[in-house]
């Protein structure tokens, strides 16, 4: 009995047909068996014994309908779902295949049974070795692994053919069968093959598309607030076809009930808001942007919820517009920011009444200083045409009274002084345009007021200067009232037989000047002096005055310690009293060191101290420095230390800032001084204020110092004449 | 006092105006007193003087308009003004100067320290250059 080629192609074709069927069933079943809750519950490590199961009997079946090419030696298909057995379910399903094919050939026997074993067991192994060399590479089951696996199966038959028990029947089984085989088998397994990787495929990206889904309700079921989606349709109609179970926590309506009816939920929503709502989503639908919208929402437990709502639009090719979107809860929220801004509201308000209230007080202490000084004016002006005789004769008596009343209303006006210096004292407004300047411009200034009122008062008034003072660095202006208090107090408590003395004296051990006023009065008790003293250490407060000394020492004090002085009194019963303080010579590094020192008796701890430097075109004419200067004193805050180291350069020191606080002065600086600059030099000013460091104090103490050094050495000091 | 000057005083309180008439009189100096800006300012037009003394409260105007109306005629934007006002911030001095006073006496004032201000202002004038001395 000869078989022509075609024969056992067609037997073979009619093999791999019956194979396909037996696949195209398992699928079905296993479909099937998917969602039947059953199967659905098989642990995952039972799917290669399926597999393998599955596949046995598929190549068991190849093996029922076979083509007997001798008594007991078969040609069939089986070795095609035993090869791809482990490829698709690993080892046990490949062994488990094999066995099953083994099982029912070795059932069959006949003179093919120890071969068909043999090309059992090989297609079982080639189907490891791909399996093999998948896992190896980390590879899906793809054509090529089919092919070559296909290719395997040949040679797999080949040995199972040169296997049979005679060398004759091996080669006219060869002969016949091998082409065929040849064709069939690789066909066979990459058709198989394609079936049961598009099934896999399917499966999983079942099993994906189910995860999905299930992921997506866990989570937007759980999740606060609502995801949803919305259809606007053509005809203008509104419909939910998803929505979250979160609905009936925010709405109070079921998402069940909104699906199946979605005026369920616009009933929910406030009447108030229902149009806005309306109208936002036919704008929406309109341009496709995001609707993004507020509204209340008057929920069954009665409640009035703030909702937030926002979603994606488009448009289905129908025309119908979706959005795909989320409610959230914002009723906390919006509560909060409403009471946030009824509190916002109430704080501007106490703010703007604090800021006029300060604006207020300050105009009020500028108004009363200035109905004072008129009047004052008035009265000194008569006093002073009378004394001076344009009005008429006077006699001595006369005269000296006239100058009595213009010394107390200097008195007076000095007192007005005084207590605007303490309103802006403590409101942290003043500071001192501390310069240099020459200790005869402050004699000049009060020189002549003191002889006058020493003449109104019968005091004998003598100034003792030391020849030859340098420089020094102080307000002017400020440490003329001082001398000016300090001389006022000294001939009102100094006696009626009294000299007193206004002297001036270097003090060059530590680069001060000492100014300082004696009088040969009753003097002070040494406990009321010490009294006077320790009363401003302890309180430092402005409106606690030392008894009987009123509001002159305070001011003084204030006003020295504005000038990096100190004051210091000394007395004797019967012998008089002398108050002293020091004000510091001009010299950059003293009057730092001095300024640190006073810092540093301030704070406890290390502090910072930055260095700002300010540089002006060389060009600036002295008077427009001058006006410069000034206008910079007036930018200064309390603690902060300006010094003109020559025409066109300032340095400025400013503690307690961090390096950005630093900066931003720098830059407030720069923009309000080139708007003044500009408006006195008519021209672009060229105006550079530069932060150079922060120096941690007192420990670089020496080197913040030495850079002041550098800038004594390197610019020529100017004095002014 | 070597030069008789022409002056023209702005202030709206009429005894510190009479008071200031008096001894600038008696100072040898041509005085015109004006009680508010407008009529200030008219008569510096009308005849520019030397020296203007001028207060920072006045009736009509303040003083800073005052300034602002005769820095802008031609005829009256060289003559000096001196600020002679009772309003002791510091903030009223700078804009006062930064509009161009030449500089500010403070009231009360004495008398003596008044024209040595007036005499550095007309100096200055004269050489027609330095600048503001603020002078207390």
């Amino acid at each position: 009995m000869i078989f022509t080629f075609q024969d056992i192609l067609v037997a073979l074709a009619a093999n791999l047909a019956l194979l396909a069927l037996a696949v195209i069933t398992y699928t079905q079943i296993k479909t099937f068996t998917r969602v039947t809750v059953i199967f659905r519950r098989v642990p995952g490590r039972f799917e290669p014994w399926l597999i393998g199961l599955a596949l046995g009997f598929a190549a068991v079946l190849a093996m029922t309908l076979p083509l007997a090419v001798a008594p007991g030696v078969f040609v069939d298909g089986s070795a095609v779902p035993i090869g791809l057995a482990a490829p698709m379910g690993g080892p046990i399903a490949g062994v488990i295949a094999a066995l099953l094919a083994m099982v029912y050939r070795f059932s069959l026997g006949g003179a093919g049974g120890y071969a068909g074993m043999i090309g059992i067991v090989a297609a079982a192994a080639a189907g490891l070795l791909v399996h093999g060399l998948l896992r190896a590479r980390q590879k899906r089951l793809s054509y090529s692994h089919l092919l070559l696996l296909g290719g395997l199966l040949v040679l797999c038959a080949l040995l199972g053919m040169w296997s049979l028990p005679t060398l004759e029947l091996a080669s006219s089984m060869i002969a016949a069968a091998l082409p065929p085989v040849t064709i069939a088998l690789p066909l066979g397994t990459l058709f198989l093959g394609t079936l049961l990787i598009q099934e896999q495929r399917r499966r999983e990206f079942e099993e994906r598309v189910a995860e999905s889904e299930r992921r997506f309700h866990t989570i937007t079921d759980n999740m606060p607030g609502v995801v949803y989606q919305r259809v606007l349709t053509t005809s203008g109609e509104i419909r939910y076809p998803f929505l979250s179970a979160g609905l009936i926590d925010l709405f109070g309506v079921s998402a069940e009930e909104v699906m199946a009816d979605s005026s369920k939920l616009l009933d929910a929503v406030h009447p108030e808001d229902v149009e806005g709502m309306r109208a936002s989503i036919v704008a929406s639908a309109r341009d496709l942007s995001v609707w993004s919208h507020e509204y209340r929402v008057l929920h069954k437990d009665r409640s009035t919820r703030w909702l937030h709502a926002k979603a994606v639009a488009h448009r289905r090719e129908n025309g119908d517009v979706v959005w795909d979107g989320f409610v959230t809860d914002e009723t906390e929220r919006k509560t909060a920011e409403m009471a946030l801004s009824v509190a916002n509201g109430l704080l501007t308000m106490t703010n703007e009444r604090l800021a006029k209230m300060y604006d207020d007080a300050h105009q009020f202490v500028d108004d009363v200083a200035h109905e004072f000084r008129t009047p004052l004016t008035v009265i000194r002006e008569f006093a002073a045409i009378m004394n001076e005789g344009l009005v008429g004769d006077l006699n001595d008596d006369q005269r000296h009274y006239l100058r009595v009343i213009c010394a107390r209303v200097d008195d007076l006006n000095g007192l007005v002084n005084d207590m605007l210096d303490l309103s802006r004292l403590e409101a942290g407004l003043m500071s001192a345009a501390r310069r240099e300047c020459t200790v005869q411009e402050i004699v000049e200034r009060v020189e002549t007021v003191l002889t006058r009122r020493a003449q109104a008062s019968r005091v004998e008034f003598n100034v003792e200067i030391e020849k030859d003072l340098p420089a020094i660095y102080c307000d002017a202006e400020k440490i003329g009232r001082v001398l000016i208090n300090l001389a006022i107090n000294a001939f009102k408590y100094g006696g009626d037989k009294g000299g007193v003395t206004l002297w001036i004296r270097n003090l060059p051990a530590t680069s001060q000047i000492m100014m300082g006023v004696s009088d040969n009065g009753p003097g002070i008790p040494p406990d009321k002096v010490e009294m006077i003293f320790e009363r401003f250490k302890q309180t430092g407060r402005l409106r606690d005055t030392a008894k009987g000394f009123g509001l002159g020492l305070n001011i003084v004090r204030e006003l020295v310690d504005l000038n990096l002085g100190d004051v210091s009194c000394e007395s004797s019963l019967g012998k008089g009293s002398t108050f002293s303080f020091t004000v510091p010579v001009f010299d950059p590094v003293s009057i730092v060191s001095q300024y640190i020192g006073r810092m540093a008796r301030q704070r406890s701890n290390l502090f910072f101290v930055s260095d700002v430097r300010i540089d002006v075109a060389a060009e600036m004419d002295e008077a427009i420095a001058h006006d410069f200067d000034a206008i910079l004193q007036q930018q200064m805050q309390r603690e902060e230390l300006l010094l003109q180291v020559c025409p066109q350069s300032w340095i400025l020191l400013t503690p307690d800032k961090q390096d950005a606080e630093v900066r931003k002065r720098a830059r407030i600086l720069h923009e309000k001084m080139t708007e003044i600059y500009g408006e006195i030099s008519d021209g672009s000013p060229t105006l550079e204020v530069l932060p150079m460091g922060i120096w941690r104090l007192p420990g670089q103490t020496a080197a913040l110092l030495a850079r002041f050094k550098r800038a004594d050495n390197s610019k020529r000091l100017r004095r002014r004449a | 006092m070597a030069n008789p000057l022409k002056i023209i005083l702005i202030e709206d309180d009429r005894e510190i105006a009479r008071g200031l008439l008096v001894r600038l009189t008696a100072a040898g100096h041509q005085t015109t007193a004006l009680h508010d800006g407008a009529s200030g300012v008219s008569a510096a037009l009308a005849s520019p003087p030397d020296v203007i003394l001028l207060d920072l409260r006045l009736p009509d105007m303040d003083g800073y308009v005052v300034l602002r109306q005769l820095q802008q005629h031609d005829l009256t934007k060289t003559v000096p003004v001196i600020i002679v006002s009772a309003n002791a911030a510091e903030r009223a001095k700078r804009e006062a100067l930064l509009l161009g006073a030449h500089s500010v006496v403070e009231k009360p004032f004495d008398f003596r320290k008044l024209m040595i201000a007036v005499e550095r202002a007309c100096s200055a004038q004269m050489r027609s250059s330095e600048a503001a001395i603020d002078v207390q």
